[in-house]
């Protein structure tokens, strides 16, 4: 088990009615999304996690800046002292119509 | 709920925030995810009263275009003079290719020499709507310095983040405005991810993060323009370059504004460009993939498209399938090619991200997936003087004379 530093953006934060940083303890990114789920319930998951429990594809996990998708994804190991970075990627998602007349 | 924003010769705006991925809609304010979902937000317009006269009565620029951008209060507009660029018919370039109804969208003509002037632009002004007291961006160098500039017209610090291997004239452009330029030994996306949390722990609009959804509507004026040169008509088939699928994106968002509003109609084939050392979404267009495969380390000279994280990928593949259009890729050499036979055909001197359009025309051409009878407008969009790395001494060529009569035979004989 290691002990990392969790840090999400004061949008998600608040959201979660969390600390923008915490401390948590977890083997790998997919145990410490169970955990961060577990704790939050939908607020979290409804916000990050698709129906099939992953990360939405416009949500970015960092573990000490590496994307986790350039390392093992939801099965990348954590160490102790990790900085884990939640982000939601900028753009992305798929346009519906965007002008009205009125 | 909307917010009644902008009467401006008559007219009336409402501008809202719409999730790309939940449909939830906000008032407009300084946000980018979407609360309910962290998705993706853009603009939606609510206007009345419009025709084409609406533009075209006022004076040329992005800002002829007022409805149909995020801006409330006209006093807010930070304008250095984007946009206005001309739309050339490339006869000697079309006729090197094969094709005959070229034009090039020359953005290079743009005050900071590429067509980031324009979402600078907007995201500023929108900056200084919400009284933001500094702004910023991530940048492969372009970006850079139209914020920069646009910064210093509006009065406001201004902080770019680069990755430290950018184009060395890009780096020196932008510390002319007075910018604070930070050099990220990284990617693209190492910078972008350091600007993604600058702009959550301080007080800064970082033009392409927090305030995307409103720099991005800056981009589309290209098409209206495009639109507006050919006399209200819908080009055929567009080429744009893609670094994060962006661009794309919203010359279609444009066009389709346009198309509601009853001022065009016909369909335009939207086609993206990437170097093959960074070409995640023409990957995933060719896989037939609906989502991008990131690229962790581009390896391409064409640096201002080596983004491997494209944040609108998904959405550009998407648009580009829609439209019929393709996704191509191209060696370096072929678009420094390109570049130079652009410079050498029509005089237009462009970075080799610009003449990527020209370079994935050619292959298009020759694969036989663009008719030679079809019209094409190929978007260049950054000017050659940002990236002379390329450029090898042999492309150098000067003749070294002394100053007498007599040396002119040597250069006019033959």
């Amino acid at each position: 088990m290691a002990r990392v530093r969790l840090i999400m953006t004061s949008t998600l934060a608040m959201y979660l009615n969390s600390e923008r940083e915490l401390h948590m303890e977890a083997s790998s990114v997919r145990k410490l999304l169970d955990q961060l789920s577990e704790r939050f319930g939908d607020a979290f998951k409804h916000r990050v996690l698709d129906e099939n429990g992953n990360p939405k594809s416009f949500v970015v996990i960092y573990i000490n800046g590496k994307n986790i998708q350039f390392a093992e994804g939801l099965d990348t190991k954590l160490n102790d002292g990790d900085e884990v970075l939640i982000l939601p990627a900028i753009g992305g998602g798929t346009s519906k119509i965007a002008l009205i007349i009125v | 709920m909307a917010t009644e924003v902008a009467r401006w010769s008559g007219l009336i705006k409402r501008i809202r925030l719409v999730c790309r991925n939940c449909s939830e809609e906000y008032e407009s304010r300084l946000l980018y995810a979407c609360p309910k979902c962290l998705g993706a937000l853009e603009v939606k317009y609510e206007v009345s009263g419009m025709s084409k006269s609406t533009f075209e009565s006022r004076k040329r620029s992005i800002w002829r275009y007022f409805e149909l951008l995020p801006i409330e209060d006209p006093s807010n507009v930070v304008d250095i003079g984007s946009g206005n660029t001309p739309l050339v018919k490339a006869d000697r370039l079309g006729e090197e290719l094969g094709i005959r109804e070229l034009y090039i969208k020359n953005d290079t003509l743009n005050p900071t020499f590429s067509f980031k002037d324009r979402p600078a632009s907007v995201a500023v002004s929108k900056a200084k709507e919400f009284r933001l007291v500094a702004v910023g961006c991530a940048s492969t160098g372009n970006l850079a310095s139209a914020t920069a500039a646009h910064a210093t017209k509006a009065g406001l610090p201004c902080y770019v983040f680069m990755p430290s291997d950018v184009e060395r004239n890009k780096i020196l452009q932008v510390t002319q405005y007075g910018a604070e330029v930070v050099l990220v030994n990284g990617t693209y996306d190492d910078v972008n991810r350091l600007a993604h949390v600058s702009c959550d722990l301080y007080d800064v609009g970082i033009v392409n993060v927090n305030l995307r959804p409103y720099y991005v509507e800056g981009s589309k004026t290209m098409m209206l323009e495009i639109v507006e040169q050919l006399g209200w008509r819908a080009p055929e088939h567009v080429i744009v370059p893609m670094a994060s699928g962006a661009l794309l994106c919203a010359l279609h968002k444009g066009l389709k504004e346009i198309e509601e509003l009853g001022m065009v109609k016909g369909s335009t084939r939207m086609s993206g460009a990437q170097p093959e050392g960074c070409s995640p979404i023409v990957d995933a267009f060719k896989k037939g993939l609906d989502y991008v495969i990131p690229v962790e380390r581009p390896t391409t000279l064409v640096k201002s498209l080596a983004i491997g994280m494209p944040g609108d990928g998904a959405f550009a593949l998407k648009t580009v399938r829609q439209s019929g259009g393709v996704c191509e890729s191209v060696s370096d050499g072929e678009a420094l090619y390109a570049a130079s036979l652009l410079a050498k055909t029509e005089g237009i001197f462009a970075e080799p991200g610009g003449a990527i359009t020209v370079a994935v025309l050619k292959k298009l051409l020759e694969d036989g997936k663009v008719d030679r009878s079809e019209e094409v407008v190929c978007c260049v969009t950054g000017a050659g003087f940002k990236a002379t790395e390329h450029i090898s001494q042999q492309d150098v060529r000067t003749k070294l004379i002394s100053p007498k009569i007599e040396m002119l035979n040597t250069i006019f004989a033959r």
